[in-house]
């Protein structure tokens, strides 16, 4: 499914738009050893964590989309390097709960369209 | 715990310099301060502040001016819920002879809403030392919140626990990742003062100013 669908059904602010890509799962957590661990390459990234680190572990892991939820504070720095690095940030108002319910959904639906 | 039992215990332990760092609140180091003008010993003023990220991060300042600016800054920053004492125990005040005079009510065992970065930031505003707590433990450090130590990052040391600093034998002088390393007794009952201390044999650190330029020097 393409980010920019995503963003444009969950109603998702862009903190930093890069580029449109492919989403192919997605990813919650906000530990980033448990990141590094579980989440899958080209994953939407959903978390509160939202530190500079938060971009690393995206570019180690080869994910290029991270949506912060709880309308958390994303600080200037991370903003900078996000756009350097080219990864997609995004943020929302809604928790991580819901707005991985919303885009799970969306996901299984369009797997079943197929 | 009474900053007056500390300090006796650590005067008894001849501990020459210490700090009473707890969470989010500063007023216990503060009285710590003022009784260690009468006794044979130096207090730091500190906290252990607690970043968004749940890292908790050290701070220590020059003087109880500076602490009192911190302790703002925490206050504004709290969010605006009761403690539990059945869960976190009650926070007790205690005054100069040791004698309890209330109950602390906010909740102060959550993250502050700072990053880690501004929370350096701000203590550094202020002339302060800010040292990620604990980086080795699996539970509210730098490494397990946020995976990793970023060698660009402004802190003026790390702190290590008691247990890894005594197993890789770490003097005061090394470095981790470029960063002086220092560990504390992470007292939280009196029983646990002066178990654990680091040697000066140099006695290179005598107070603050003293302390933040040992850091200073041996950052790499």
């Amino acid at each position: 499914m393409k980010l920019s669908k995503i963003i444009d059904k969950c109603q998702l602010e862009k903190i930093a738009f890069c580029a449109d890509c492919e989403i192919k799962n997605g990813y919650c957590g906000d530990l980033m050893s448990d990141v590094m661990a579980h989440a899958e390459a080209e994953c939407i990234w959903i978390t509160i964590q939202a530190h500079k680190n938060s971009i690393a572990v995206a570019l180690i892991k080869d994910i290029k989309s991270i949506l912060f939820t709880n309308n958390v504070t994303v600080e200037e720095e991370v903003i900078k390097k996000a756009n350097e690095e080219k990864i997609n940030l995004l943020r929302t108002d809604k928790n991580s709960f819901t707005v991985c319910g919303e885009i799970y959904c969306m996901m299984e639906a369009e797997t079943a369209k197929d | 715990m009474s900053p007056r039992l500390i300090l006796e215990q650590a005067v008894q332990k001849e501990l020459n310099l210490i700090s009473i760092t707890d969470h989010n609140t500063v007023q216990h180091s503060i009285l710590a301060c003022k009784l260690s003008e009468d006794m044979p010993i130096r207090v730091i003023p500190g906290v252990e502040l607690t970043s968004r990220e749940e890292v908790h991060l050290l701070a220590y300042f020059l003087n109880v001016e500076a602490l009192l600016k911190m302790e703002k800054e925490i206050d504004n920053s709290l969010p605006e819920k009761k403690n539990n004492s059945r869960i976190f125990g009650n926070q007790l005040y205690y005054d100069l002879k040791g004698e309890i005079i209330g109950i602390d009510d906010a909740l102060r065992q959550v993250a502050l809403n700072i990053g880690l970065d501004n929370l350096v930031d701000f203590v550094h505003s202020i002339d302060g030392i800010a040292i990620p707590a604990h980086i080795d433990k699996d539970r509210f450090s730098l490494l397990s919140q946020l995976g990793f130590l970023d060698r660009e990052a402004n802190f003026d040391a790390v702190e290590i626990s008691k247990f890894k600093w005594r197993k890789r034998k770490f003097q005061l002088g090394d470095t981790w990742d470029g960063f002086p390393v220092i560990a504390g007794s992470d007292s939280h009952g009196v029983e646990d003062i002066g178990l654990f201390f680091i040697e000066d044999n140099q006695e290179e650190i005598k107070n603050f100013l003293s302390l933040k330029d040992f850091l200073k020097r041996n950052k790499q």
